[in-house]
């Protein structure tokens, strides 16, 4: 989780993408995680979700192998990440080339799937006009 | 039975207790681990059995014996030592013994006092001359802040009679204990528990553990200023700055052992249950709870139970069924820490105080007037802390609790600590005196003030110590121009709590929360005793003689019911139905006069400003009086 709050988080091809933001009450202060990278959700999302994204692009793995894991992330009822043994060459930190593409919103440098350092600013599509959301940012215009 | 082995000489893991103990003198030991202590972390019941079993771990060592006793709480019962001490079983004490007196309907609170606590000494003499000396604590139940949301894995009592459960949530299979009495329930399942006596008066009980409860509190909408204020309350911070590091040292910033037992009162849980508490979250992550760790290097689940936050006073799961919200304001939700005697004596001591049953005369929580000043929600709606006036429960007095004085939501103030005392506006009366940049009223006074001063535009005046204190609040009954006298003990360092200090005896913190003023208290500045006081008599006979003149003169007093003021105390004179007509000197007579007559303490508060009230009022009474051939008695 970025900090102590309110996260409701996901796990998108590798990276940790959270919504939320919403100070835990009643709990002393204390920095947050330095791996998450944080911005303003787009707009003034009047929804419960939270008005903040945070991105982890490489979290802890079992065994550090970004591209074997596929994790998901829990919420109910305590927020808890599993990850299960699963490779997959779309990932981040997988190999790519013309015949292995990146997840959409990732980028194939130097033979390997990176995500691009970039402040985060939606959760879903929605939040972007005529844009996609991936990895927490609006990047790809729709078709 | 849930069972800990405390390994004695290297730390008692943190027990069933919720007052620490100060720590036993060291041993004569070096440290070594060469005794285990099995005994229960977990309550065992009211009136049950337990049982503690030790042996010696080091080969070669003698094993000697252990001689026991009981160094603090309630008593055990059938205390057998068997085995040279190295097997010891017993029986807690019964609820009745632990807290006396009648039970309340519903979740009873228990503090750590009322929850048969009790404290066992080991003292083990290995028979080649080292001694080691430990404690274990014993405990029948956990605590309980009487509210209806809760802990699971946390046993609760309930007061009433014929309780049967209705429903319980989706996988529980938590049953009713009715035996022993009081019946109780162990909820082991997140959800509602709907309960009913033998009169059909249903019960909702809201369990979950703590660790699953959103701390959400501060969205917007909700409680948004509250979760800002209490961001930095001394509460909320107290494991954070606990755990800090003191410059050049190693040690946490509250000292050598720290968290320790204290984990009990500044986290959440209870420890010994698997509740979803600091402790219980601690345990199943693997990690030490007891050990000083850096706030910043615990894991987030547990930061987030650190520190007495919402839920350590609120309880876990949902909010609690709208009626029942007000329960919080009960001072059994600050008891589960701070009736802990000897070491904490808050609410023991405030128990001694007119405070604590203010309320006891059903009027005084029906009538709005009176719920001003007799009631906890009654005096947070007129300083306007809390909007609700409602008070916990219609049929059951509950004083004027720590909420009251204590903003406990506030984020300390830099200075001097402040016990997070409320600083509401000062009573009308005294506005002028308080709110003088230069004033010298103690910040300490402020939240005495609105319920010791009068109204001035009540019918009669009530509760006066504080206007009487300060030299105010009385009429020159010839012109109505306000009698102002010098405030002789205003730079007492406190106020109020510079003489209202005195509690029980014995109490190592809070036996001020007894409020009591000694004549002892004088002395440090009157070395001989003050004499006798006539103040109160001299009030009375004005009083009585303003009695006679106000029944036989309908023209010139207002007053007609003068007889309704009852003269045997059974009641204060504001309480009466009287109403004064300070338009006439008269009135304003009886003003002054009551004025002294409702401070019990005039003559120590201020006896020339008392003196200067009879002095003034006396004229036109006895005027009165002889006009219509009333004789002064």
């Amino acid at each position: 989780m970025p900090d102590d709050g309110e996260w409701t988080c996901t796990d998108q091809a590798g990276a940790t993408i959270c919504v939320g933001g919403e100070r835990a009450a009643g709990v002393a202060a204390a920095p947050g995680d330095p791996a998450f990278i944080c911005g303003a959700r787009r707009g003034a999302p009047s929804d419960l979700l939270g008005a903040r994204i945070c991105v982890d692009p490489s979290p802890d793995l079992p065994d550090g192998a970004r591209a074997d894991w596929r994790c998901r992330i829990v919420s109910d009822p305590s927020p808890r990440r599993i990850c299960d043994r699963e490779p997959g060459p779309w990932k981040l930190g997988a190999g790519c080339g013309a015949l292995h593409p990146c997840a959409q919103g990732s980028d194939c440098v130097a033979g390997r799937c990176t995500l691009s350092r970039r402040t985060p600013d939606c959760w879903f599509d929605g939040d972007c006009p005529n844009q996609h959301c991936r990895f927490g940012s609006c990047g790809a215009t729709l078709p | 039975m849930n069972r800990v082995v405390a390994k004695l000489l290297v730390g008692v893991a943190v027990g069933a207790v919720s007052g620490c103990r100060r720590p036993p003198a060291p041993s004569q030991e070096p440290a070594t681990a060469c005794l285990q202590i099995d005994a229960p972390a977990a309550p065992v019941g009211f009136d049950a059995p337990f049982s503690i079993g030790a042996r010696v771990t080091c080969p070669g060592r003698g094993r000697g014996r252990i001689a026991w006793r009981q160094v603090a709480g309630v008593s055990l019962h059938a205390l057998v030592i068997a085995d040279d001490g190295f097997s010891l079983t017993g029986r807690t004490a019964t609820l009745a013994e632990a807290r006396p007196g009648p039970l309340p309907w519903g979740v009873i609170p228990l503090s750590p006092r009322t929850r048969g606590e009790a404290t066992l000494e080991a003292l083990w003499n290995d028979g080649l001359g080292h001694e080691l000396r430990r404690e274990i604590p014993i405990a029948a139940a956990p605590r309980a802040r009487g509210l209806p949301n809760t802990a699971v894995g946390t046993r609760l009592y309930l007061g009433g009679e014929g309780w049967h459960l209705i429903s319980g949530p989706p996988g529980s299979a938590a049953t009713l204990d009715l035996a022993p009495r009081p019946a109780s329930l162990l909820p082991d399942a997140t959800g509602d528990y709907r309960l009913a006596d033998a009169q059909g008066r249903e019960l909702v009980l809201r369990a979950a553990r703590y660790d699953e409860t959103p701390l959400d509190c501060g969205r917007s909408g909700c409680h948004a200023a509250i979760t800002d204020a209490a961001a930095g309350s001394p509460m909320t911070t107290v494991l954070a700055r606990g755990l800090g590091p003191v410059a050049g040292s190693s040690s946490p910033a509250f000292g050598p052992g720290y968290p320790g037992c204290a984990l009990a009162c500044h986290a959440t849980g209870e420890p010994g249950l698997a509740d979803g508490g600091y402790t219980h979250v601690a345990s199943e992550m693997g990690v030490a709870a007891d050990h000083a760790v850096r706030w910043e290097d615990l894991p987030r689940p547990l930061r987030r139970l650190g520190g007495v936050g919402c839920l350590a006073c609120h309880g876990p799961a949902a909010l609690p069924p709208e009626a029942e919200r007000a329960r919080v304001l009960r001072a059994d939700v600050c008891a589960v820490c701070h009736d802990a005697p000897p070491r904490y004596g808050h609410v023991a001591a405030w128990q001694e105080t007119g405070m604590a049953h203010a309320d006891r005369d059903p009027r005084t929580r029906s009538d709005r007037a009176c719920a001003r000043c007799h009631t906890t929600s009654g005096f947070l709606a007129s300083i306007g802390a809390r909007a609700d006036r409602r008070s916990p429960d219609d049929g059951d007095p509950i004083g004027i609790t720590c909420a009251a004085c204590h903003a406990v939501h506030a984020r300390e103030t830099s200075g001097p600590p402040s016990a997070l005392l409320r600083a509401p506006a000062a009573p009308s009366l005294l506005a002028a005196i308080t709110g003088d940049p230069r004033s010298l009223v103690d910040t300490r006074s402020s939240v005495c003030l609105p319920c010791h001063t009068p109204d001035p535009d009540a019918p009669l005046p009530s509760a006066s110590a504080a206007a009487l204190w300060l030299g105010r609040g009385g009429l020159d009954p010839a012109s109505g121009q306000p009698l102002i006298g010098a405030a002789v003990h205003v730079r007492a360092v406190g106020g109020c709590v510079a003489c209202h200090r005195a509690g029980p005896e014995g109490l190592a913190r809070g036996a001020g929360h007894g409020f009591a003023a000694p004549p002892t208290t004088c002395t440090p500045c009157h070395a001989q005793p003050l004499p006798p006081s006539d103040l109160a008599a001299g009030a009375r006979r004005l009083w009585e003689t303003w009695r006679q003149v106000a029944g036989a003169s309908p023209v010139e007093s207002a007053p007609a019911r003068a007889s309704d003021l009852r003269g045997d105390r059974s009641a204060p004179a504001h309480a009466s139905d009287l109403r004064l007509d300070r338009g006439t000197p008269l009135g304003r007579a009886a003003w002054d006069v009551l004025l002294v007559i409702e401070d019990p303490g005039a003559a120590a508060h201020n006896a020339p400003y008392a003196r200067a009230l009879l002095a003034a009022a006396e004229p036109a009474i006895m005027q009165a009086a002889a006009r219509i051939g009333v004789s002064r008695k």
